[in-house]
């Protein structure tokens, strides 16, 4: 969908994100269950967002996520970052990833 | 599971205005027992099943086996009032039970005294349980920690791992645990998770929401 140049949130893309203290999240076969202690309430990342959610964790940048993942997985760029900012935004809004101070 | 009919004739003579009941039990000596007590009780038996106003299924425990018997008859019988006598209840057997498609629950030991007055409840159109069960379906009253402490144990972390989670020693999880599953009427981890999150009848994880003061301000910070 995205085409080349700027995508919605793309300012994410320089953000370092991180799961907060009180989120834990672990993978099952078909998913990743994340809890967010401070609600109760658990959210269900598919197999594709539980793969995003862990290249978050062991990236610097939001970038350098998309762009692992990209690799990994041969798929253009543009599409893998459109698509990992956009589940960011929505992890995000969760409150289930949070900016890390120091970025 | 083959599930053997003793079909039971305390004929009653005045077949006229008292329901009729269908014991169905693979237990004879229980199925008798039984249709002894529907019959001092004014309900006649030794109807086939499909002309039953009320089918009494007699049985040890309520596994698998046994809760597709109890759906296999509600699906022939839709009309017909159902009510499970069990021997060996489990924590779970009244939703079980009821999930399957029963009416009522009686224990086994009960029966002289509850089964009667539970196919009349179920004939009236109420549901009937053992008070103890009951419990099953209150909404537990979790504190916020229980439902952490919880909340975690269904993602399958063990103790050690939810007491560094959560910046608390191994023996106060512990305790959290205790009183949860108090609450929850259930002995173990797998019993707890299973009542949670089951599909059917489960109490599902919104037992375990944790109310904010301040809701409708998501994410922040």
């Amino acid at each position: 969908m995205a085409a080349e140049g700027t995508v919605p949130g793309s300012e994410l893309l320089g953000s370092r994100l991180r799961v907060p203290e009180h989120v834990v999240y672990r993978d099952f076969v078909s998913e990743t269950v994340v809890l967010n202690l401070e609600t109760g309430r658990y959210h269900g990342l598919n197999p594709t967002g539980g793969r995003i959610l862990d290249a978050i964790e062991r990236s610097e940048t939001v970038g350098d996520a998309a762009e692992a993942l990209a690799v990994q997985y041969e798929r253009p760029r543009n599409e893998v970052e459109a698509d990992v900012l956009a589940f960011c935004s929505d992890l995000l809004t969760r409150g289930l990833v949070e900016l890390r101070p120091d970025g | 599971m083959a599930s053997v009919t003793a079909t039971v004739s305390a004929e009653n003579g005045d077949a006229g205005l008292s329901p009729r009941a269908a014991v169905i039990d693979t237990d004879a000596r229980r199925a008798h027992r039984l249709g002894a007590l529907l019959g001092d009780g004014g309900i006649g038996t030794g109807v086939e099943a499909s002309n039953a106003d009320v089918l009494v299924l007699g049985c040890d425990r309520l596994g698998r086996g046994e809760r597709e018997t109890v759906a296999r008859l509600r699906e022939k019988a839709p009309e017909a009032a159902l009510v499970v006598v069990v021997g060996r209840p489990g924590p779970r057997s009244a939703r079980d039970a009821l999930a399957a498609g029963a009416d009522a629950l009686v224990l086994s030991d009960q029966a002289g005294e509850c089964l009667e007055p539970a196919v009349r409840a179920v004939l009236s159109g109420q549901v009937a349980l053992p008070r103890s069960f009951g419990d099953g379906f209150r909404r537990p009253a979790l504190s916020r920690r229980e439902k952490q402490v919880l909340g975690l144990v269904v993602i399958g972390l063990q103790n050690i791992e939810i007491a560094a989670q959560l910046h608390v020693t191994e023996s106060t999880v512990k305790s959290h645990l205790t009183s949860s599953f108090a609450k929850l009427g259930v002995r173990t981890r797998s019993e707890a998770t299973a009542l949670i999150l089951d599909p059917e009848g489960g109490l599902g994880l919104g037992v375990l929401a944790i109310s904010t003061a301040g809701e409708g301000e998501a994410g922040g910070g």
